[in-house]
């Protein structure tokens, strides 16, 4: 029996959330060791550390860490923590350095971790253990179709594994360029007054969009007619499927592409699509699809969100564009300029989400709430023995993937829900 | 002594340890964390002392700098030279033994109460000063909550002190100290990143690193009160954390 059993609360037509989840800070911390410490978590796309002594920061949960690429091609995962004093040795955000160098006591490690140097090196005794002080690495790191993976629990299932059939998908994903291959530049960064899992939950929320993105819409519509509509269309009354997976993954996908593309320029991109893959997966790689990697990442159609939980009320998300091999420059320029008037910084769409992250956060401090309500759909799901669970376009069943796998991994008071 | 002025007061980002064992003998971080002050020309060292180390019973710590002759030589701590007279009339000869070839004092009274004063390293231009001047500051740690401190800064003034030299006194502190001061923020930097980093897993398993001048043996030369070494390494540091430890039993 766990402390956090009855938060989740699930039977045959009802699936209801403690609001606490949102809110309590001890669940917030228990969240970042049993969850951000056992599962794999996203940290980086490898084109962001392409060349060697190329680095860039960021966190695991909420622990600073170093992604490197050296010069024999390896990539680090490396915990931004001096050996010495406890500060971070590397404050930049990217960059690139052969070496970093703490800035309390000059101590030095190389771009793989290894201590070569502490500043006033003759007060120490001549047994001290340099080879032994280097910068602590990630127990495991792995790399899919270029994404770059940490897991700070030394076993458990491989990288692939954990995917499972979500693998299939991120090849879908991967495979929106000819080549096979995409690249990420600076993301757009953003913070917002809420609980990271508000997030988590929207991107593949298929539900909230006729009403959230109400306002956005009519604008389209108003400047842009009848192509203004469509973005309405997609999220309104589309038809496709909501995905949840085993390990807490989801998907919502949409039949048609997104729009990015002016006619003529999609038909031609089409033709180098089916050329490539054939005119079947060529369709399905095209399709509006959100992949929801457990516990952190999105991977949208032309972009990676990541979730950074930073305190049980606040959250920041870095939404990195995806830039395809293999296409002219202005198939990238035109996805790049609607992902930015939809999800950008000031986007149309991304920052309706965040003033209701915002309302959801305040009033979930009503005590007298309770539970929320997420059975949209569930009298209608079907369930693969592969775990697979599907429904209908606006139904929660990716927000009731997340949540059951939240619920396992938070039964487990030492952190070991993931076989660790 | 008089105090100038009311106390300087912030709120930095963390834990109040950290700052009361820096205070308490950080042997190496000067040339590092303060790197780029000595660069400037403030402290003509460049960081780099020598003197004493010493701790009391009750882990209650300071280092003592001393003369460097040819680069830093300004003895009694830079007291202006009107009250020199004062000092050989009310000291005994042990305290001005150990007081005349000082040029910096810093140390922590346990837990959270450390004291500062420095001379030689001017902090202000060369051209500014053309005779030593230090400045005498005492500061309180106060926790407020595991990764938030608020700073209570006092800088002190003898009142027979002439109106220039205390003029200085009060510009080089207020240089390199306080919540604006160039040396402070390298330091509240560096804590806070520490505080923000060492969060997780990773970090509950790291130890972290006091070894410097482990093998050194105490100096028979002292004629204070306490136990004192020739050789910088993080001996106060141990002494603060060592009390640290023997009033929290196992935690």
């Amino acid at each position: 029996m766990s402390a956090y059993e009855h938060l989740v609360e699930e039977t045959p037509t009802s699936f209801r959330l403690r609001t606490q989840i949102y809110t309590d800070p001890r669940i917030f911390a228990d969240e970042m060791r049993r969850i951000f410490e056992t599962t794999w978590v996203y940290l980086a796309h490898e084109s962001e550390v392409q060349r060697p002594g190329d680095y860039r920061t960021t966190y695991l949960g909420q622990q600073p860490v170093i992604v490197s690429r050296t010069a024999d091609d390896a990539v680090h995962v490396l915990f931004n923590a001096c050996r010495h004093r406890g500060n971070v040795v590397c404050r930049a955000d990217r960059g690139t350095a052969s070496f970093f160098r703490c800035s309390y006591h000059g101590w030095v490690y190389g771009n793989d971790g290894a201590l070569t140097g502490a500043a006033e090196r003759s007060g120490y005794a001549d047994d001290f253990p340099q080879d032994q002080l280097g910068l602590v690495r990630a127990p495991r790191v792995a790399r899919y179709r270029g994404l770059v993976f940490a897991s700070l629990s030394p076993q458990g299932e491989p990288l692939e594994d954990y995917l499972g059939e979500v693998k299939d998908y991120v090849d879908l994903w991967a495979d929106r360029s000819p080549t096979g291959t995409v690249r990420v530049r600076r993301p757009h960064q953003f913070q917002y007054p809420g609980n990271w899992k508000l997030q988590a939950e929207n991107g593949a929320d298929g539900y909230h969009g006729r009403y959230v993105h109400e306002s956005a819409f009519k604008t389209l519509e108003h400047f842009q007619g009848g192509e203004g509509r469509r973005e309405k269309k997609m999220s309104v009354h589309g038809v496709g499927a909501m995905r949840g997976f085993p390990f807490g993954h989801a998907i919502l996908e949409r039949p048609g592409n997104r729009g990015e593309l002016p006619p003529e320029m999609l038909a031609e991109h089409e033709v180098t699509m089916v050329r490539r893959y054939g005119a079947e997966r060529a369709e399905r790689i095209g399709m509006v699809r959100h992949i929801f990697v457990f516990p952190n990442v999105y991977l949208m159609d032309d972009n990676i969100r990541v979730i950074h939980p930073i305190a049980v009320d606040r959250t920041e998300v870095h939404s990195a564009f995806t830039l395809l091999d293999g296409v002219p420059d202005a198939i990238n320029k035109a996805r790049l300029k609607n992902l930015q008037w939809r999800l950008g910084t000031a986007g149309l769409i991304g920052t309706d989400d965040l003033e209701m992250f915002a309302g959801c956060q305040t009033a979930m401090q009503a005590s007298a709430m309770g539970q929320t309500v997420l059975g949209r759909g569930l009298h209608r799901e079907i369930a693969y023995p592969t775990g697979e669970r599907v429904g209908e376009s606006s139904d929660e069943t990716p927000q009731r993937a997340i949540y059951r796998e939240w619920a396992r991994l938070m039964a487990a008071p030492d952190g070991r829900g993931n076989g660790a | 002594m008089e105090v100038v002025g009311p106390p300087l007061r912030w709120v930095g980002d963390a834990n109040w340890t950290l700052a009361a064992a820096n205070f308490a003998g950080d042997a190496s971080h000067l040339p590092t964390a303060h790197g780029y002050g000595a660069a400037l020309g403030m402290d003509p060292s460049g960081g780099r002392r020598q003197g004493y180390f010493l701790h009391t019973a009750h882990g209650h710590t300071a280092n003592l700098g001393l003369a460097m002759p040819g680069v830093l030589d300004t003895p009694y701590l830079g007291l202006p030279e009107n009250l020199l007279p004062e000092l050989e009339q009310h000291l005994t000869a042990e305290q001005l033994q150990i007081l005349k070839p000082l040029i910096s004092i810093a140390g922590t009274v346990f837990p959270n109460f450390s004291f500062l004063d420095i001379s030689g390293a001017s902090f202000l231009s060369a051209a500014a000063i053309d005779q030593p001047v230090s400045f005498l500051s005492a500061r309180q740690w106060q926790p407020r909550g595991v990764g938030a401190v608020e700073v209570w800064t006092w800088l002190f003034m003898d009142p027979h002190a002439p109106e220039w030299w205390k003029d200085t006194s009060r510009a080089c502190y207020l240089r390199a100290f306080g919540p604006a001061g160039n040396h402070e923020q390298d330091d509240m930097e560096n804590w806070g990143e520490i505080n923000a980093g060492l969060r997780g897993a990773t970090a509950r398993h790291l130890d972290l690193q006091f070894r410097m001048g482990l093998e050194v043996t105490p100096a028979d030369d002292w004629p204070g009160p306490g136990t004192a070494y020739r050789t910088f390494g993080d001996l106060n540091e141990r002494a603060f954390y060592d009390e640290w430890r023997r009033r929290m039993g196992n935690v």
